[in-house]
């Protein structure tokens, strides 16, 4: 749907993107997210041409974008783009935001525009607001109207950015909804967000920008529990989950302890939670590391805020299988991580094996 | 851990102070086959300290009240925190020991 190769796009000499090779397909929904200054709106104002590329091509179904032949803003249509503040007309109702651009770009009759603003207005929940001006609303209402005016001119793909980072944190939710809803109906999007767990739970593919690139790509359980490239793993580590490694027989496991509690003291989890996060723990080392013949763990906790859940992965090798079939004296140990965890699944891959739980917060 | 002793008639009490974990059972173990050298009708343990027991410290006690038992006589738990007290129930140890 939309391939870029080689982008590149310099500010005088400084160089925000490198080389970018990626190409989005119809129904992807993709996160983007990145430490601050890596390019990420210019990425998504690149693909619609807020900015013009300084390299490389970008190709929409095929077509060349940055060819001189081509109808740019009959292709920018095919774009939706959502951004951080609304850009809503201030002075026109909430109607009139949604088929200002139908009636003007679409060349649609009032009665139609106005028929599929009621229709959009509905789906962001906002039907009774239809006759309010666009600055009476509040934010979270303010941009559901700018996501509703993107929708009324039929896109095939919407970019965001950001679009809850000017906003209350009381307002995230209800916009964060219509997103998802969009995202269940099929729409193609591309989404820089810093809500990792709406990123992580929406998305079917993410891109981590770094470096001028898109640094890795990939599904969100690769990419925030499992990420394969140093800068990645840095950053996921950072913005939300506990990671700790065991490479020799004998650890620390106060250390570690108090690593793990700092972490959920963090995310103010309560105490019953942490009791057994720190009990599953002990009790998968227990069976691991007498099994192991060259322990190499690591143990990433991370914390759901929108589910209320911790998942707790043990990425392991030096044992081949599923640790819960190991050979053991008794069935204590595995019978308390069963019972402490609403979830359990086994993933063995290629070298090592990784064993994840889910434990909800009661 | 700590563990501190105290007798009432013939109960013999032994006061546990922090984790039963992985590297505290061994201790603990030590610490309970110790007591059981003392003449006592019931061995006591009174868990109001302990913040966390695992399957290393299940198996202890578990170990205890069998022997305990075949010397013909009582072992009891006392005063188990919700966390604590949890893992006893889910494993079924609740059953077969008597907690108060
Ligand atoms: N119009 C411009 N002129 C000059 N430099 C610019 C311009 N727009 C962006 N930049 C620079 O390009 C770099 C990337 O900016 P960009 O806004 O794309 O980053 P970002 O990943 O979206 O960051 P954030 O997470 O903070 O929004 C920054 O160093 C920024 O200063
Ligand atoms: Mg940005």
């Amino acid at each position: 749907m939309i391939r870029a190769e080689k982008l590149e796009k310099k500010f005088g000499d400084v160089t925000v993107l490198k080389e970018i090779n990626v190409e989005i397909n119809k129904g992807e929904i993709i996160s983007i997210i990145g430490p601050s200054g890596t390019g990420k709106s210019t990425f998504l104002r690149c693909l619609n041409l807020l900015e013009k590329p300084t390299g490389g091509k970008i190709y929409i179904d095929e077509q060349d974008i940055l060819d001189k032949q081509t109808n740019v803003p009959k292709l920018r249509q095919k774009m939706g783009m959502v951004f951080q503040s609304f850009n809503l007309f201030s002075h026109l109702t909430v109607l009139e935001n949604l088929t200002i651009g139908q009636i003007k770009l679409l060349k649609r009759g009032r009665e139609e525009a106005e028929a599929k603003a009621k229709e959009l207005l509905k789906m962001v929940g906002l039907s009774e607001k239809a006759y309010s001006f666009a600055d009476e609303l509040s934010g979270g209402q303010k941009q559901r109207v700018a996501i509703a005016r993107c929708l009324s001119m039929d896109p095939e793909i919407i970019l965001f950015d950001e679009p809850t980072s000017a906003l209350d944190p009381t307002m995230v939710s209800e916009v964060l909804a219509v997103i998802r809803r969009l995202a269940k109906e099929g729409m193609t999007m591309a989404i820089v967000t810093h809500e990792m767990d709406f990123a992580r739970d929406v998305s079917n593919r993410v891109f981590y920008m770094d470096e001028g690139l898109i640094y890795e790509d990939g599904p969100p359980e690769q990419i925030f529990i499992n990420p394969q490239k140093e800068k990645t793993k840095a950053f996921i580590h950072r913005i939300r989950s506990f990671n700790y490694h065991i490479g020799k027989p004998d650890y620390d496991l106060y250390a570690m302890n108090a690593e793990i509690e700092r972490f959920c003291e963090k995310h103010v989890l309560p105490k019953n939670m942490i009791y057994n996060i720190l009990l599953i723990t002990e009790e998968f080392l227990s069976v691991y590391m007498p099994a192991a013949s060259k322990p190499d763990l690591n143990i990433v906790i991370s914390y759901s805020e929108k589910q209320d859940s911790v998942e707790i992965a043990f990425d392991y090798s030096g044992y081949e299988g599923n640790i819960l079939d190991a050979p053991v004296e008794d069935d204590l140990g595995i019978t308390i991580i069963k019972n402490l965890s609403a979830s359990v699944e086994y993933r063995p891959e290629a070298a090592r094996s990784r064993l994840l739980m889910s434990l909800i917060k009661s | 851990m700590n563990i501190t002793k105290t007798t009432k008639d013939y109960d013999f009490v032994l006061h546990i102070e922090g984790r039963i974990d992985i590297f505290t059972s061994k201790s603990l173990a030590e610490e309970i086959n110790a007591a059981t050298e003392n003449k006592f009708s019931t061995l006591i343990i009174d868990f109001s300290k302990v913040d966390y027991i695992s399957s290393t410290g299940l198996r202890v006690i578990i170990d205890t009240k069998k022997k305990i038992n075949a010397a013909g006589l009582k072992f009891e738990l006392t005063n188990m925190s919700a966390g604590v007290k949890s893992v006893f129930d889910m494993t079924g140890f609740s059953g077969i020991l008597k907690i108060t």
